[in-house]
């Protein structure tokens, strides 16, 4: 503290307990939150923006959508001096600063698959708190609504494979006979559904499943084709394998890659790869064993 | 017109059901997503029907549905990956990806690196055209900008 020059007033005397003193410093600068309010305020940032980021990356969106999200977001509570955040497809850090207090918040990515509705939810989310900011604890519970949001049931997971599977038979043309093929192809698919589904619960790998669901959507079409010789084997097997093909994966890649965010896009286009190479594994295994295609090693 | 008709339905269909399998809740989001793969996979297919190769198909197909998922995300207010990802599904090369594979297999790999290449070719194809329809309101906005910033308009 500063020495008082001679024969000036003197300066009143601070309050004996520092912990008042940290309040009254704190009051001046942000009427109504003290020190230790500020810091539980910015973990309670920190916690709502790492869960919105992890929605959204979770659900398939790109890694520069949910950096810029999570920091738009961020700034929007009161209180918040800065935020910033760097994802990358298998974990997120952020931290938050607020009252020259800075918290950061690390999560780990398991896995990511594709949720559209949860990225529009989030994405609405963050739009509307910047016109209307909110406190962090109202942007938990909304937080926790999208998290908790129904998903569509097996069944009807179910019947948009198959339907699915017919689209692709009916837009990239077939050969044969038109009702065994799409006969072959639905019930294809809806194997290959099943299948996903006991892989999930029972194998430890999910690339190990999609060799499973490849070498099922082949046998069925196999077996199609013994019974029925005037099929095609391409034009009952590919629309089925469209519905195992990571197109999407593989253009957030690009589009990752794109955008300056190389390890992210590196390590999405090593899943979009190892996935092609695990369909390519399970379909030659059944083709070569079944006959119908025999590997040449020349 | 008769082949139009008939890719148009299939896309609607794949792209209706990739957006189920997305967990699009909605059922006009879910139409709206596949009529505009719909429209992308009519693109293509006119493009391949006036002779056209595969990449230049997919290039002329990611640009109309990109724009068409433009156009719905701002008449429903809701994010362009909503459209944009179940209208990229048909038109993914996963078709030369198998063929290629089948080549391999059988050890002709000339053909197997063709149908690579072709499907690598229509994959970057697809990324161009998307990246050149998402490019025009960012320029737009910014030219709106530096309008505003020298011109004080």
């Amino acid at each position: 503290m500063a020495t008082p020059a001679p024969g000036a007033p003197s300066a009143p005397t601070p309050p004996p307990n520092a912990a008042a003193a940290a309040l009254d410093e704190s009051d001046a600068r942000r009427p109504g939150f003290s020190k230790a309010e500020m810091n539980k305020q910015a973990y309670a940032v920190a916690e709502a923006i790492l869960r919105c980021g992890a929605i959204l990356l979770v659900s398939g969106c790109q890694v520069r959508t949910v950096e810029d999200t999570m920091v738009r977001f961020g700034r929007t509570f009161q209180g918040v001096d800065d935020c910033n955040a760097y994802v990358t497809l298998t974990g997120i850090i952020v931290s938050v600063t607020a009252d020259d207090d800075t918290v950061t918040k690390i999560v780990r990515i398991d896995s990511v698959s594709h949720d559209l509705w949860a990225v529009a939810r989030t994405l609405h989310l963050a739009h509307r708190c910047e016109k209307d900011p909110m406190t962090p604890d109202q942007v938990m519970a909304e937080i926790q609504n999208i998290e908790n949001a129904p998903l569509h049931g097996n069944r009807t997971m179910a019947l948009a494979w198959a339907v699915g599977a017919l689209g692709c038979a009916i837009f990239y043309g077939y050969t044969g006979p038109m009702l065994v093929t799409f006969a072959a192809v639905a019930v294809g698919a809806l194997a290959t559904f099943g299948a996903g589904l006991l892989s999930d619960r029972l194998l430890p790998n999910p690339y190990v499943g999609i060799i499973v669901q490849a070498g099922v959507a082949t046998g069925v079409c196999v077996l199609f084709h013994r019974f029925f010789p005037t099929t095609d084997m391409e034009s009952m097997l590919i629309p089925i394998l469209m519905l195992l093909v990571p197109g999407m994966t593989f253009t957030n890649s690009l589009l990752d890659t794109l955008s300056g965010d190389y390890l992210s896009g590196v390590a999405r286009l090593s899943v979009a790869l190892l996935v092609g190479v695990s369909i390519a594994i399970g379909t030659s295994i059944v083709l070569h064993y079944s006959g119908v295609l025999t590997w040449s090693p020349s | 017109m008769v082949s139009l008709l008939i890719a148009a339905f299939g896309a609607f269909l794949i792209c209706g059901a990739f957006g189920l399998i997305y967990n699009i809740q909605s059922p006009l989001l879910l139409a709206l997503a596949g009529g505009v793969g719909a429209l992308g996979c009519v693109a293509y297919q006119i493009v391949v029907d006036l002779g056209g190769g595969e990449p230049e198909a997919s290039f002329v197909g990611a640009v109309v549905f990109s724009l068409a998922a433009w156009a719905a995300s701002h008449f429903t207010h809701e994010p362009v990956i909503m459209f944009q990802a179940p209208a990229l599904i048909p038109l993914v090369p996963g078709g030369d990806i198998y063929r290629m594979m089948s080549a391999f297999l059988v050890g002709e790999w000339s053909k197997g690196l063709e149908w690579g290449a072709t499907a690598m070719a229509v994959a970057g194809m697809l990324l161009f055209g998307m990246l050149i329809v998402s490019a025009v309101p960012y320029s737009w906005s910014h030219l709106k900008q530096l309008g505003k910033d020298t011109w004080h308009f």
